[in-house]
């Protein structure tokens, strides 16, 4: 920091010749003018100091017989008296300083962080939405107000926090990974009921008073373990009614219909040669190093990869920089024997299912049959799954009664 | 008893008894030693004698003369003085001219 700053006013190396140069620095010293690098030399010492001091030590180097004799001359002053004649290029070193001084005003990057159900996107649109965006001034951003929004509009966005680091506006957001069940609600009374449809296989009542049994059908809306627990005395008259939150493990079964085809031939792209070119964006301005190669009668897509520059760690500028690839393919034509089909069609259940029970869904049963045919093959069939469902709802005196 | 006087010694008193650092109140030089080659003087009034071989820095209480070889300023500032260079020795000067006590 020192060194530019001595560098943008400018700095002379002197050398002190006379009786007491002492008598001349302590001079210097007390009228306050930074000196450095002093070294001694048999004849003269020499020293570095300021060119605005420099400027001044006339009457101090007349009062103690010092002669001072500038040696070197360093800094922006002297450069650009140096490179007068180069006009364009002091210009250009002007303008840039004084469009950096001007963006740095501005907020060019808005970035989410700890976002995980929500994608990146979905956030940035919302944020647009609350009349945030590229380009607006840090001044008129509202970080408070902000925060507001995202609370207000997510309710399973637990906490959030927008700073403004540089010409970077970060979102901070913490969501709810528990789940809906542990919310700062979860100890008032509620109702436990059904969020699908199919027969009970199982239920479990750990508080409330359970309404199915094993082997009932319910229907999504269904109460399956009411949050009202009746007290009967020993005439079985109604002694009290408590109101509890309902709690419990309600298994039900259910019959799906799945079915999928495959085509036993059609046309696929095979990729046979890319072109990678790098280009720059400023504003509506975009720059490309090489142009795209000639495409005829080819077919091809594009890839692009953008990055936005940064000085520094958080000062984004609105230039945007990355690299295009030009992929160009030929379309080939597959056909599948009955063996690939059939391995296919396969592959493609087991992937389903799995994906089924990635999602919490047990395989009681699987009817799904694979039927080759001319043109495609189908797998269909019935699937008997086992869900475990239950949803909270408020205590509804209507239905009980 | 003179004023200065009387003003130094309250000043070492309150220091003694309150623990405090003696730079602080009584204006004494204050003096950073890195190894042998970097020492930053601080509360100093002015340079008396500068050469690559000695250098004596005038303080409120006495002088401060250092010796050693090709040493050199690198900052001489309003409050500190840096100096660079082989320091061999470090002593402080009284106010009548002969040298004291090594401060190191």
């Amino acid at each position: 920091m020192n060194f530019w700053y001595r560098y943008i006013s400018g700095y002379v190396r002197v050398s002190l010749e006379g009786i007491a140069p002492e008598r001349f620095l302590n001079l210097c010293h007390n009228k306050g003018y930074a000196i450095w690098d002093l070294r001694y030399g048999r004849e003269k010492n020499t020293c570095c100091m300021l060119l605005q001091d420099f400027l001044q030590i006339r009457p101090l180097a007349r009062k103690t017989g010092t002669k001072v004799r500038v040696l070197h001359r360093y800094g922006a002053p002297f450069a650009m008296r140096r490179h007068r004649k180069r006009k364009g290029a002091i210009l250009g070193i002007t303008l840039f300083f004084v469009l950096l001084y001007l963006m740095s005003d501005h907020i060019w990057a808005i970035d989410v962080e700890g976002n995980h159900r929500y994608t990146e996107d979905t956030l940035l649109q919302f944020v647009a939405s609350t009349g945030i965006s590229h380009g607006m001034k840090r001044d008129a951003v509202s970080c408070e107000e902000l925060e507001k929004a995202i609370r207000n509009q997510y309710e399973d966005i637990t906490w959030v926090s927008a700073r403004i680091d540089g010409t970077r506006l970060v979102v901070q957001i913490k969501e709810n990974d528990t789940g809906v069940s542990v919310t700062a609600k979860e100890t008032e009374p509620a109702d436990l009921v059904a969020d699908f449809d199919g027969r009970v296989r199982s239920i479990v009542t750990r508080a409330g008073t359970p309404m199915v049994h094993v082997g009932d059908q319910v229907q999504k809306g269904d109460v399956l373990i009411s949050g009202l627990l009746t007290i009967y005395d020993d005439g079985g008259g109604v002694a009290a009614t408590h109101e509890v939150r309902a709690d419990g493990d309600i298994v039900v079964e259910y019959r799906t219909h799945y079915e999928r085809q495959i085509l036993r031939s059609g046309s696929r792209r095979v990729y046979d040669r890319e072109a990678k070119r790098w280009f720059a964006m400023f504003g509506g301005w975009r720059i490309q190093l090489l142009p795209f190669l000639p495409v005829g009668e080819r077919e091809f897509d594009r890839v692009e990869e953008t990055g936005q520059l940064c000085l520094l760690d958080n000062f984004y500028l609105p230039v945007y920089y990355g690299t295009v690839r030009q992929r160009f393919y030929r379309k080939e034509s597959f056909f599948y024997t009955d063996e690939q089909l059939q391995a296919l069609a396969e592959y493609q259940i087991y992937a389903d299912l799995s994906q089924l029970e990635n999602l919490g869904v047990e395989i009681i049963q699987n009817n799904v049959t694979i039927t080759l045919r001319e043109n495609d093959c189908i797998c269909q069939g019935e699937l008997v799954l086992w869900k475990s469902i239950g949803t909270y709802r408020q205590i509804s005196v209507e239905e009980h009664t | 008893m003179n004023l200065e006087r009387w003003e130094r010694r309250s000043a070492e008193y309150v220091s003694d008894h309150l623990d405090l650092p003696e730079d602080a109140l009584l204006q004494t030089m204050s003096i950073h030693l890195i190894g042998s080659r970097m020492m930053i003087v601080e509360n100093f009034r002015n340079l008396l004698e500068y050469t690559d071989l000695l250098i004596r820095v005038q303080g409120k209480e006495g002088r401060l003369r250092i010796e050693g070889r090709c040493l050199c300023i690198r900052e001489y500032h309003q409050e500190t003085i840096r100096i660079t260079g082989y320091i061999r020795q470090i002593s402080f000067e009284q106010r009548h001219g002969s040298a004291g006590k090594d401060g190191t």
